[in-house]
Order: C-alpha cells, then sequence, then structure tokens
C-alpha cells in the first residue's frame, strides 16, 4: 500500500503498436529502446494521463492524430492505475469517436478487459464490473472534467476519492508544466520558456492580453475617431452645408420645374383651345371691319355724289355772278347810267324835233298872214304843250305805273326770300331735328353703355380663376398655420420628452456611477484589509503558523480568530509539537468549523474582490453602453421625429413660402388685371364720356344752330324786311324824285309855254307892227332841229347797248343778290352735309381703331398662342427635357399662363441648365466631401465611382437626415463607449496582468530558494542558480501600462459625453491624451507584430549559472553550461525546480501526499553520480523521474524501474521490465 | 523656435521629395497640423533656411524654390507637359477628377475599352501592353507626384492637390504661333 498518492501503472491495450503491455511506474522510471521502438509513444500517454489534451502533446500537424494513432480499435484501452493510501483505482480511456474516461473502484484486472486474449468492447468491459460488483464512474466526456477529477478540483464529491492531489484553481499549471517540461526538448533554455512556465503556473488563459482583439478594437475605434473628426473638420461642415444648400436648391428647381411643367401643360392646353376661338373671333371682327369700311365708302362715295350737284349748282352761280359783275363794270365803264338818262330823253326830243321841224316850216312857209301864222303858231305851241303834258303825264303814269310794279316786285321777291329763306330754315331745322333726335338717341345708347360699363366685371374669367387661387391659398395657409403650430408642438413636447429622457438617463447614471463607486469604495476597503493582512503575515501569528505548524488550519485555525493570527505582538514559539489541547484544555473540533482562512483562501478572496471590481467596472461599462445606447436609440427615435417632423415644417414653410410667392404674384396679378379691367373701364367710360361729351356738345350746337338758325332766320327775314322796306323807300324816292322830275319839267315846260305864248304875242305884236321878216328866228329854229337829231342819232347808235342792258340787268343785275344768296345757301348746306359726314367719319374712325385695335390684341394672342405652339413643337418637343417631363405637361389641366408658352419653355429650358450647373456642383460637392472619409466610413458616407443621379440624391438625403437626426451624436457616444471600454479593458487586463507581478516575484524567491538547494553539496558540481526579474522591454507593455496608468489618474473622466467637446478644455486634453495613447498603442502593436501580452511578458528573467569556474553572468538564456552532461544535468535540475514550484503554487498547502512524474526524454549524457544526484534532487521534490535512454548503459540502475522495448515477431512492441527492484538511493 | 511642431521633419520629408500635402490624404493630420494657428507662419520662416518655401494651396501645401537650375526646370516643364495630357486623359472620362474622386483602375481600364478617344489617349500616355497596366502606371505616377493617393491595390482618390495642376493648365496661355509657354 502506498502512503502516497501517484500514477502506479499504466497499462496500454491494442494501443498503437502494442497489443498489450503493463508498466508499472511507481518511481523513478527509465526507458530504454533504440529510436522508434515506442519510448515517445508511452512518455506521451503518462503525460496525457496529466495533460489529459491530445493537442498539447507534441504531436506535429504531419502525424496521426492522438485519438487515431492510439486508439485504433474500439477495444483499445489505456488504463492508468493509481495507487492511494487507502487502496488503488484506475481510470479506463477508450475511444467511441471521442474518447471518454471512467473511474473505476479496483485496481486492473487484466481479465475485466481481455478474455481468451481478446480486448473486450467497453460495454462488455462494463459487464465484467458489474459482474464483479466493481464500482465505477459515469462515463466522464471531457477532458476538463477528467483533470477536475484528477486534480480534485471536481464539485462533485462522488468524485472527490478519484483525485491524485488537491489543486486549487490554478492545478492546471502542474499538467502545463509536466506538458512543458516533456515538450522542451530543445537543448537551450530559455528566459522565455521558464518566464512561460511561471506565468502559466500563476495565471490563466484568461490573463492573456489578445493584442489581435486589442489591435482590431483600436483599429476600429481609430478609424470611427477618424471619420468622426473628419466629419468636424471645417472645410467638410462647409461643404456639407454647400451640399445642403445645394439640395434645397435642386429640389426646389425640381418643383420649379414641376409647376413650370404643369403650366405648360396647362398653357399648351389652353393655347390649343383658345387658338381656334381666337381665330374665329379674329375673323369675325376683320369682317365687321371691312363690312364698316364699306359702308362708310358708300356713305363716302353718297356723300361726294350730293355735294357734287350742289357744287355744280354753286359753280354755276359763281360763274353767273362773275358775269354779272365783270359785265357791270362793263356797262359802267361805258357809261350806261348816262346812257339810259339820256334814252329816257328820246321821247321830249322827238317832240321837241316835231315841234321845231313845224316851227321851222311854218316860218320858212310864207309870211302870209302872219296871224294865222301866229294863230297856228299858237295852236301849234297849245298842241305842243298838250302833247308835252300828255308826253309828261304819261311820263308820270309811266312811273306810277312802273313804281307799282316795282314795289310790287320787290314784295314779291321779299315774300318769295322769305318762303325761300323759311322753307329753308325748315329744311335745316329739320335736319337739325332730326340730327337732335338721333343724338338724345344716341346719348341714351351711351348713358346705357356707361351703365353696363360702370356694372360688367373685366377679365372676369381670369379674375375669378386667380381669386379661387388666393382663395385655396388662404384655406391652405389656414390649414398649415394649425398644422404648423400642432407640428411646433409636436416638436416642444419632443423636446421635451428628449430633455426629461436626458435627465432621467443623466440622474439613473448617477445613482449607478454613485452606487457602483460606493461598492468601490467597499471592495477596495475589504482588499486594503486582505493586503494588509498578507503584508504582515510573515510577521504574525499567521505566519508563524504557515511556517512551523502546516496543520494549524485544522485545529487553531478553528479556536483563533483573525485579529489574533495577524497580531504581530505575539511571539510565537513552538514549544511542543502536535499537542491536541488548548492550553492543556482537549477539544473535540471535530464538529466546529473552520473560521480563519489559508493564505490561498486570502489570495483567493482578495483575486475573488479583484475580480468584482473588474465585473463592477464592467458592469459599469456595461450599463453605460447600455445606457447610452438605450439613451441613443430613444433620443435618436425622438430626434428621427423630431427632424421628421421638422422636415415636414420645412416642407410647409417652404410651400408657405412658395404660396405666399405664389399669392403675391397672384395679387400682382388679380391686381394687374383688375388694373387692366379699370384702365379699360376707365377707357371705355373716358370714351363714353367722351362721347356723351361730343353728344353734349352736338346737342349743344344742335340747339345752337337751331337757335342761330332761327335767329338767322329772323335776322335774315328782318333784314329782308329791311332791304325791302329801304328799296321800297329808295324806290318811292326814285319815284318821288321822277314824279318831281317830272312835275318840275310840266312846271318849266309850262314856263316855258307860257313864255313862248308871251314871246310869241310880243312878236306877233312887234309883226303886226313892222311886218317884216326875221332870219335869226329860223336858224335858231335850224340849229335846235340839227341838235336834236344828232342827239336822236346817238340815241338810236347806243340803243342796241341799252337793250342789251335792260336784257342783263334783267337777267343778271337784278338777279345777283338771287345768286349769291342761292350760292350761300347751297354752301351751306354743303357745309351742313359735309360737318354731318364729319361726324359719321368720326364714329366710323372710332369704330374702325376700336376693331383695329380687337383684331390687333386677337392677332396679338393668336399670334402669342400660335408661336407659343410653334415653339413648343420645334424647339421643345424634341429635347430630352421634354420626355422627362411629358407625364407632367401632359397630364396638365388647360390653364391660362401669363408667362405664355415661349416663356414657359424659356423658362423651363433655364430651370433645367440651372438644375444641371447646380448638380454639377452638387455632385463635385459630395465627392469632394464623400473623398474626405475613409472608403469604407462608418457613417456611411459613401458615393460610388459611377454613381447616379439618383444616388448622389440619396447621400444628400441622408447627411440631410443624418444632420437632422443629429446621429453624428449616436456615433460620437458609440466611439466615446469604445474608447472607454477600450481603456477600461486595456486597464482592467493590465491591472489583473499586473496583480500577478507580486506572485511572480515571490515564485521567482522561490525558485531562487529551490535552486539553492541544488548546489548538488556532495559534487559541488553546480555552484549555483541565481535567477532575477527585471522591468519588462517589452514596448506594447509600456503603452499599455501607460494606459492603465491614465485610467487610474482619471476615473469616470474620459470618454463620457463627448470626445469631441471643445468646451471643456480639461476634459478635451484628457480626451486627446488618451485617444493619442490609443493610437500610440495601435501604431506599437502594429510594429511589435506580437499577439497578445501575457503574464511573462511583464518581466524579464535573467539567469546566472556558476559552475566550477564557469560563470554565466547574467544570461537570457541557458545555452551551455559546461560539458553535454553538465548542461543536460543543470536543465534538468531548472525543469525539476521549476515543476516542484508550480506543484507547491498549485496545491493545497496541507496535504502533499502525492506525487508527480517529470518525463524528460533522452538523458543519456548524464553520468552516474550527477544522476543519481538529480534523481535525489527530484524524490526530494516528490518527484518520479521517467527518462529515456537510447541505449542501455549503468545509468539505469539508478532508476527504480527499467523497461527495455522490443519487438515480437508480430511488430508488437513489448515492454519488458529490466530491474524490477528498488535500488537504493 | 521652441513652438514648431514636432512632426516637421515628417513634413519636411514628404515636402522636399517634391510631394504634397494634402487635407483629404492619407497626411491629413499633417495638413492639420501645418494648417493649425500659426504654425503656417512659423514653418514658412523654419523652412525658409533651407532653401525651400513652404507655400499653401486649396487645401494643400507644397514647397517651391525660387532658384533652380535650367536643367531642372526643363525637366519639370517636361514632366508637367506630361501631367497636362493625364489631366486630359481623366478629364475625358465620364467621372471628372474632382476632389474626392475615387478611381478603379478597373473601372477606368473598362471605359477605355469601350471609349476610342480615351483608348488612343492612353496609348499615347502608357507603353504597357495590358490596359489595366496603362492606367495603373498613369495612376501612380499622378500617385507619385501627390496628385493621387492609393487606398488599396485598386481604388486611387483624387487629392487636393490636383488643383496645383489645374491651377498651372488655367495659367498656360496658347500663344499666336501656337507654342504654348508656361508664364513665370
Amino acid at each position: 500500500m502506498e502512503s502516497r498518492r501517484i500514477l502506479n501503472r499504466i497499462i496500454f491495450i491494442n494501443i498503437a503498436n502494442t497489443d498489450y503491455s503493463s508498466i508499472e511506474i511507481a518511481g523513478n522510471t527509465c526507458f530504454v529502446g533504440t529510436n522508434n521502438m515506442g519510448k515517445t509513444t508511452l512518455q506521451r500517454a503518462i503525460l496525457f494521463f496529466y495533460s489529459a489534451n491530445t493537442r498539447g502533446l507534441g504531436i506535429s500537424p504531419s502525424q496521426k492524430s492522438f485519438e487515431d494513432y492510439y486508439f485504433q480499435f474500439p477495444n483499445s484501452y489505456i488504463i492508468y492505475e493509481i495507487a492511494t493510501e487507502e487502496g488503488v483505482f484506475h481510470v479506463a480511456v477508450y475511444r467511441n469517436n471521442k474518447l471518454f474516461y471512467r473511474f473505476v473502484e479496483s485496481p486492473f484486472v487484466q481479465d475485466h478487459y481481455i478474455v481468451d486474449s481478446e480486448a473486450l468492447l467497453p460495454k462488455a468491459v462494463l459487464g465484467k464490473f458489474n459482474e464483479n460488483k466493481i464500482g465505477y464512474s459515469d462515463q466522464i466526456e471531457t477532458f476538463e472534467r477528467y483533470r477536475n477529477i484528477i486534480y480534485g478540483a471536481d464539485p462533485d464529491k462522488k468524485y472527490k476519492k478519484f483525485a491524485l492531489m488537491k489543486g486549487n484553481a490554478n492545478y492546471h499549471n502542474i499538467p502545463l508544466a509536466i506538458t512543458s517540461i516533456f515538450l522542451s526538448s530543445e537543448s537551450v533554455i530559455r528566459a522565455e520558456f521558464v518566464k512561460e512556465c511561471i506565468a502559466n503556473s500563476i495565471s490563466s488563459k484568461h490573463t492573456t492580453i489578445e493584442l489581435k482583439t486589442i489591435e482590431r478594437q483600436l483599429r476600429q475605434f481609430a478609424e470611427r475617431y477618424h471619420d468622426i473628426e473628419t466629419f468636424f473638420r471645417k472645410e467638410n461642415s462647409q461643404r456639407s452645408d454647400l451640399i445642403r444648400d445645394n439640395f434645397s436648391q435642386l429640389q426646389q428647381l425640381k418643383v420649379k420645374q414641376r409647376s413650370l411643367a404643369g403650366e405648360l401643360g396647362g398653357a399648351l392646353k389652353y393655347a390649343q383651345a383658345q387658338k381656334e376661338s381666337v381665330g374665329i373671333q379674329a375673323a369675325v371682327k376683320r369682317d365687321e371691319l371691312s363690312r364698316i369700311e364699306q359702308e362708310y365708302l358708300e356713305k363716302e362715295v353718297a356723300h361726294q355724289e350730293r355735294n357734287k350737284d350742289v357744287n355744280q349748282e354753286i359753280g354755276a352761280l359763281k360763274s353767273k355772278l362773275r358775269e354779272s359783275d365783270k359785265k357791270q363794270r362793263d356797262y359802267e365803264e361805258k357809261g350806261i347810267v348816262d346812257l339810259l338818262r339820256e334814252a329816257e330823253e328820246k321821247p321830249q326830243l322827238l317832240v321837241e324835233l316835231q315841234a321845231r321841224e313845224n316851227e321851222y316850216a311854218t316860218l320858212t312857209a310864207g309870211f302870209s298872214d302872219t296871224e294865222q301864222q301866229f294863230k297856228t303858231l299858237f295852236d301849234a305851241l297849245e298842241n305842243e304843250r298838250r302833247e308835252l303834258d300828255h308826253v309828261l303825264s304819261s311820263q308820270a303814269l309811266q312811273l306810277d305805273k312802273r313804281f307799282t310794279e316795282e314795289k310790287n316786285k320787290i314784295q314779291d321777291a321779299y315774300r318769295k326770300e322769305e318762303a325761300e329763306i323759311k322753307e329753308r330754315h325748315a329744311e335745316e331745322s329739320d335736319r337739325f331735328k332730326q340730327l337732335r333726335s338721333e343724338k338724345e338717341l344716341e346719348a341714351k345708347d351711351v348713358s346705357f353703355r356707361e351703365r353696363e360699363i360702370k356694372q360688367r366685371k373685366y377679365f372676369e374669367k381670369e379674375v375669378t380663376l386667380l381669386k379661387d387661387h388666393l382663395a385655396e391659398i388662404a384655406k391652405k395657409r389656414m390649414e398649415r398655420t394649425s398644422a404648423l403650430t400642432v407640428k411646433n408642438n409636436m416638436i416642444d413636447s419632443l423636446k421635451k420628452e428628449g430633455d426629461h429622457i436626458r435627465e432621467r438617463f443623466r440622474i439613473t447614471s448617477e445613482q449607478y456611477v454613485e452606487k457602483n463607486k460606493q461598492e468601490l469604495v467597499v471592495i477596495e476597503e475589504k482588499i486594503k484589509v486582505i493586503d494588509d493582512k498578507l503584508s504582515i503575515h510573515q510577521d504574525a501569528l499567521f505566519g508563524f503558523l504557515q511556517e512551523h505548524y502546516p496543520t494549524w488550519y485544522e485545529t487553531i485555525g478553528k479556536v483563533c480568530n483573525e485579529e489574533i493570527l495577524f497580531n504581530k505582538e505575539l511571539k510565537p514559539s513552538l514549544t511542543k509539537k502536535n499537542i491536541d489541547t488548548l492550553y492543556g484544555i482537549g477539544l473535540d473540533l471535530s464538529n466546529v468549523k473552520v473560521h480563519s482562512k489559508t493564505l490561498e483562501e486570502y489570495e483567493q478572496e482578495k483575486a475573488g474582490y479583484l475580480e468584482k471590481i473588474a465585473e463592477l467596472n464592467h458592469a459599469f461599462l456595461e450599463f453605460r453602453e447600455t445606457q447610452a445606447r438605450e439613451e441613443q436609440s430613444r433620443i435618436g427615435g425622438i430626434g428621427k421625429k423630431s427632424a421628421h417632423i421638422k422636415n415636414e415644417i420645412s416642407q410647409l414653410e417652404y410651400e408657405a413660402e412658395q404660396d405666399t410667392q405664389k399669392e403675391k404674384q397672384y395679387e400682382l396679378d388679380l391686381y394687374e388685371w383688375q388694373r387692366k379691367g379699370e384702365a379699360l373701364r376707365e377707357k371705355e367710360l373716358l370714351e363714353v364720356y367722351n362721347h356723351q361729351q361730343t353728344l353734349k356738345k352736338t346737342l349743344e350746337s344742335l340747339k345752337q344752330n337751331l337757335t342761330e338758325l332761327d335767329a338767322v332766320v329772323n335776322k335774315n327775314i328782318q333784314k329782308l324786311k329791311a332791304d325791302v322796306a329801304e328799296k321800297v323807300e329808295k324806290l318811292g324816292k326814285s319815284f318821288e324824285r321822277e314824279n318831281a322830275n317830272v312835275k318840275e319839267q310840266r312846271a318849266e315846260k309850262e314856263e316855258e309855254f307860257r313864255e313862248r305864248k308871251e314871246k310869241l304875242q310880243k312878236e306877233k305884236s312887234a309883226v303886226l307892227k313892222k311886218k317884216g321878216i326875221d332870219d335869226t328866228r329860223i336858224k335858231k329854229l335850224r340849229t335846235d332841229i340839227d341838235s336834236i337829231k344828232v342827239a336822236l342819232k346817238e340815241l338810236e347808235e347806243n340803243a342796241e347797248l341799252i337793250a342789251d342792258y335792260r336784257k342783263d340787268k334783267r337777267e343778271l343785275f337784278d338777279k345777283a343778290e338771287e345768286f349769291r344768296k342761292e350760292k350761300e345757301r347751297l354752301e351751306d348746306r354743303i357745309r351742313q352735309s359735309d360737318k354731318a359726314f364729319g361726324t359719321e367719319k368720326q364714329l366710323f374712325a372710332a369704330r374702325k381703331v376700336q376693331l383695329q385695335e380687337d383684331v390687333r390684341a386677337l392677332a396679338e394672342s393668336l399670334k402669342k398662342f400660335t408661336d407659343g405652339l410653334d415653339h413648343f413643337e420645334n424647339h421643345f418637343r424634341d429635347r430630352i427635357l421634354f420626355d422627362r417631363l411629358r407625364h407632367m405637361i401632359e397630364g396638365a389641366t388647360a390653364e391660362y399662363a401669363e408667362t405664355g408658352i415661349i416663356g414657359l419653355c424659356s423658362q423651363l429650358q433655364a430651370n433645367d441648365n440651372e438644375f444641371h450647373s447646380q448638380f454639377e456642383k452638387f455632385r463635385n460637392n459630395i465627392t469632394e466631401f464623400a473623398g474626405r472619409f475613409r472608403p469604407d466610413n462608418h457613417l456611411n458616407f459613401k458615393i460610388g465611382a459611377q454613381a447616379s443621379e439618383v444616388e448622389y440624391e440619396r447621400f444628400a438625403a441622408y447627411l440631410q437626415e443624418f444632420y437632422n437626426e443629429n446621429k453624428i451624436q449616436t456615433s460620437i457616444a458609440e466611439v466615446a463607449k469604445s474608447h472607454g471600454m477600450l481603456i477600461d479593458a486595456i486597464s482592467s487586463k493590465m491591472k489583473a496582468l499586473i496583480e500577478h507581478k507580486g506572485r511572480i516575484n515571490k515564485m521567482i524567491d522561490k525558485m531562487e530558494h529551490d535552486f539553492s538547494k541544488a548546489s548538488f553539496e556532495s559534487s559541488k558540481l553546480i555552484e549555483y542558480i541565481k535567477l532575477k526579474s527585471e522591468d519588462s522591454e517589452n514596448k506594447v507593455l509600456r503603452k499599455l501600462q501607460k494606459i492603465s496608468e491614465f485610467r487610474e489618474q482619471n476615473p469616470f473622466l474620459y470618454g463620457e459625453a463627448n470626445l469631441f467637446n471643445q468646451n471643456n478644455k480639461s476634459k478635451g486634453e484628457i480626451d486627446r491624451r488618451s485617444v493619442e495613447l490609443l493610437n500610440d498603442l495601435q501604431k506599437t502593436i502594429a510594429e511589435e507584430k506580437y499577439e497578445e501580452i501575457r503574464v511573462q511578458d511583464l518581466f524579464e528573467l535573467r539567469f546566472r549559472i556558476k559552475e566550477g569556474k564557469n560563470d554565466t553572468g547574467w544570461i537570457e538564456k541557458i545555452d551551455r553550461v559546461g560539458s553535454t552532461g553538465t548542461d543536460m544535468l543543470v536543465k534538468a535540475v531548472i525543469y525539476i525546480t521549476l515543476l516542484n514550484v508550480f506543484i507547491k503554487e498549485s496545491t493545497e498547502k496541507t496535504a502533499r501526499n502525492f506525487s508527480v512524474h517529470c518525463i524528460i526524454d533522452e538523458v543519456g549524457q548524464i553520468s552516474a553520480p550527477y544522476l543519481k544526484e538529480l534523481i535525489n534532487f527530484a524524490g526530494e521534490r516528490n518527484i518520479c523521474l521517467i527518462n529515456g535512454l537510447p541505449n542501455e548503459s549503468k545509468l539505469e540502475t539508478h532508476y527504480n524501474y527499467t523497461y527495455k522495448f522490443r519487438k515480437d515477431q508480430h511488430g508488437y512492441v513489448k515492454v519488458i521490465p529490466l530491474l524490477t527492484m528498488s535500488i537504493e538511493p | 523656435m521652441n513652438n514648431i511642431p514636432k512632426h516637421t521633419p515628417d513634413i519636411f520629408a514628404i515636402l522636399s521629395r517634391g510631394n504634397f500635402i494634402s487635407s483629404n490624404g492619407s497626411k491629413g493630420k499633417l495638413f492639420d497640423i501645418i494648417n493649425y494657428e500659426d504654425n503656417y507662419t512659423i514653418l514658412k520662416e523654419f523652412f525658409s533656411h533651407t532653401g525651400y518655401t513652404l507655400e499653401r494651396g486649396h487645401n494643400y501645401f507644397y514647397f517651391s524654390q525660387t532658384d533652380e537650375p535650367n536643367l531642372i526646370i526643363e525637366k519639370k516643364l517636361e514632366q508637367f507637359a506630361y501631367y497636362i495630357d493625364v489631366m486630359d486623359f481623366f478629364s475625358s472620362m465620364d467621372n471628372k477628377p474632382v476632389v474626392g474622386t475615387r478611381y478603379r483602375v478597373t473601372q477606368i481600364a473598362e471605359e477605355c475599352f469601350s471609349n476610342e478617344r480615351l483608348k488612343q489617349k492612353i496609348y499615347a500616355l502608357s507603353r504597357r501592353e495590358k490596359m489595366v497596366d496603362k492606367v495603373g502606371e498613369i495612376a501612380g505616377d499622378l500617385t507619385a507626384a501627390g496628385f493621387f493617393e492609393q487606398e488599396d491595390e485598386d481604388t486611387y482618390k483624387v487629392m487636393d492637390a490636383i488643383h496645383y495642376l489645374e491651377e498651372v493648365i488655367s495659367l498656360i496661355t496658347i500663344e499666336d504661333d501656337g507654342e504654348q509657354t508656361n508664364p513665370q
């Protein structure tokens, strides 16, 4: 029965090239065998017992795997038999796809596994166990579980009995150390290896800092940080403003384009509809124009025709008047007055001639009878007087008759003229009256038109349309105002909600931080207490007991409190060992709980606390991350909603702006139409007023004319009357004068006759007296007769002229006045006619102008429509722009457009040009903006090289959304979190790593202490083996340390709210520094190419070995120390020391009742005495050596077990024990 | 001289090679450093002692030298003539060389295959056999001069320094006899 726990035996059943081998190894064992005989296979199987790790056995990847090489059959078994104080049990390893373990509560019995030289299948083996009532465990399915059982770390108590030792949490180091020693076949022992072993012994894999992960995280952080930095660059923020401006301009241009396209579509349809109707209207107007022109022409011809006769009459009258004047002048020149007067004297001359001739005849006939003579003379005189009297009477009568005739004639002429005047007046008056009534009717029409104009609604269609638009805008404004109010309220409430959420999160965060801090303070306090205890434990009772009374825990530990245990003043001393009394009083402590703790327990507790701190830190980061994420998600949600609403608001505002512009435009248009309407009304009213005025004037003038006409008529009649009266008076006077003349003549003649009678009387008397003849008298008579005859002859000569004169006078001179008046009348008639025609002409001209104006306006609008349609057809329809807008243009409803088709086409083209120019800028800005970011930036500002218009717009929309939702804050929060987490993770990992430093130093101390025992006193081969640790030279570690230190100096300060906050300078500096540190770390990791930072990187290890006269100095690797044998020996010593230290570190201090194997292959070079010393050295440390030797030598005699490897006839390897007894050490 | 930025040697190393420091390149940090507060003036003064004049363009910096041998000037002019042709090539593409534009060599090569004019231009610029190599060569030349930057194996990005080329090209006047001269 073994007094210790040890791997007693290893049995191979159908393993590799062995059918069956049973090898006892419960001591130092030596395997002798040439190469490829299975030494290493066996050693590996032993190692597998300790490591239970198929991968850490030094099998190269090119070789078969452990499972495939060892367990080739279902009935392949490796049996490990373990001897304990209580008995022997074994572990069977077999394969059923994967490897399984089963603990069996009995020594290995071959019959249980092999029947009739045939290995049984695991099931059959279990049957055998059942048959023999042998207890066995459940199938252990994992290596971890197996290791836990073997190393006594399994929580299940039923497996406690199968433990080889009672390992602590670090028991993994033992298999690792054994594996490391086995695997380090190289001849050089590097400090690295020892460091690794130390590290493995004191830490687990969890303490390793995976640089790959950190580097990845750092890279991600750095990239994201860079992205955000790029985002905040001045030129980028300017560029993004430009992009957003461009985008909004482009949107507006698009909106404008849509509206213009709609307008154009409407205008086109309107134009097409209007083109026909306007054409018809224009034709109607044109017809009317030509009609009135024709009418006017006819009227003009008629008027001219009418005037022609009158003019001819006037011409005739004028020529008569001219002729009359001429003849008058001719007659006057010829002395017509005298001639007339003389002609009137002709009868008198004829009478006087007769008388003179009679007198002459009488005088000349004889002087017979004087009496008779005288009587005849007297008779003749009397006859002459009577004749004269008769002539004069007839002359007076003639005069009287002529006077009456003349008077009658004058009165007749007057009456005629008066009648004529009256007649003419009546005609004129009638004309005027007719004109007046016409004008009055026209005036009525005009006033009706005035009323109609005043009531007329001009451009009603346009005005109604505009008013409808305005009403619609007003309605929309109302709706929008309420929508804006609602939306602003929504934004306010969202803002409040956001503030509330932030505040709530802030409070929660503060509370959490406070709680976390408090917990940390409490834990740190506890750690401090433990540290205090641990720092003084060696000087206190605790340390004393640990050193001098290893089992104190079960006794003193149950009755002693910590205060006493860690009291330094007790000065303990060991008086007598193993007395089970307390100051002489025996106590049964079996049922008493142990109150005190072991050093490991304190360390474990401390580790637990540290872990708790790490957990708290981690929890804090987790909390912060979760909280920030939650906050961001909720705030982001609110931001999104808010941005959405803001977008809607801006849309509404934009619409409002557009509507305001439209409204202004509509109002302007409305005003313009109204103004036009009013202008037109005014114009028309003005025309009407003018017309009215003209009419009024005309009426007044007509009235005036009528009055004047009456006055003229009256005046003319008066004048005529006056003329007549004057003429009558003149005639009367002339008659009176002629009458008086006749009377005077009569009187003169009477007087003459009387004188001649008296004279004749006197002559008679004288003749009678003398009787004689008187010839003077005859001569005188002859002269008188001759002069009378001359006068008569002259009269005769001028008789024709006078007759002509009289004719002319009758026909012309007397009618001259009549002609003049007739001419005046006719001229007046022409004037009146001209005047009447002039009014008509005026009316015609006005109407013509109006019609021409209308036609021109219609033609203009027709031209406008036609030109517009032509322009559209020729210059717009074939453009790509039209194809793009076709759906909008063709879908529009007909509507009048002030701008016109050409204008709209131009505007659309200009809009499109502007759009393209803006888009060019927009695209360049986006390219430049996106180009500043990494191609795969996390902010997602990416644009493809061949991006389409839509993609650019999507980019801008995303940018807009990014700003609206303030997504950068989310990014910053994430980056800040990753920054904080990175620093925390690095710091906590570093802390965990550095925590080991004390233990490393302790380990190194222990090793050195152990080495001091390896001086092989008997041979004095090794004077000393020294070990020392130095600060690490690892650059990455230094950077990590810096970060950790930074974290210590700035707890809870870094990376909280905003890494990019420029407001808080000191915080900004801290953030900057922390980012720099991380960047440095990333750079260093990239430069140094380390994959991880392990415990071994915390320090540098130096050896110093003095062997004989050889002093290596402080070296990093032990290459060769002395001869090959010495070298190997030294290395073996180091290995064993290491293993010993690891075992001590990894197992419960109280029970060191087990042995492990240290497998070192190829030890053939060590000399026998040294090997002996080595075996002793190992033995002192409860370590059994398993060594391999290629050949048999004397060395094998120093081992407890020596086996030789041979192959039998079947090629199976047979392990043959050479010596079976233990030799004396 | 105490305020000289600590990255001055890095800056000098780049600029003294005739290269540019653009704000949108991987050396954007150095751009920021030069652009920071009075650093430009300080560095200009500092570098003036080395015979170089630190010049500022639109978002890029470079060195100029006042006294250069004619031979070097001639070489530079020759080089410039080549850059003009290269710029002409890139400007003839669908995607114009705007700052920040990312070109993929394969994409350019594809465009060259489908556009005869581009094809002829690139044949005049490079004698390499494969189209991709031709494009790579000219992109590489622009990269070497600091006008482009290679982001990955296939992607080149247009730097702010391209403005320098544009500015110089815009300064070129074509005289009556048709000879091109670059005004000093």
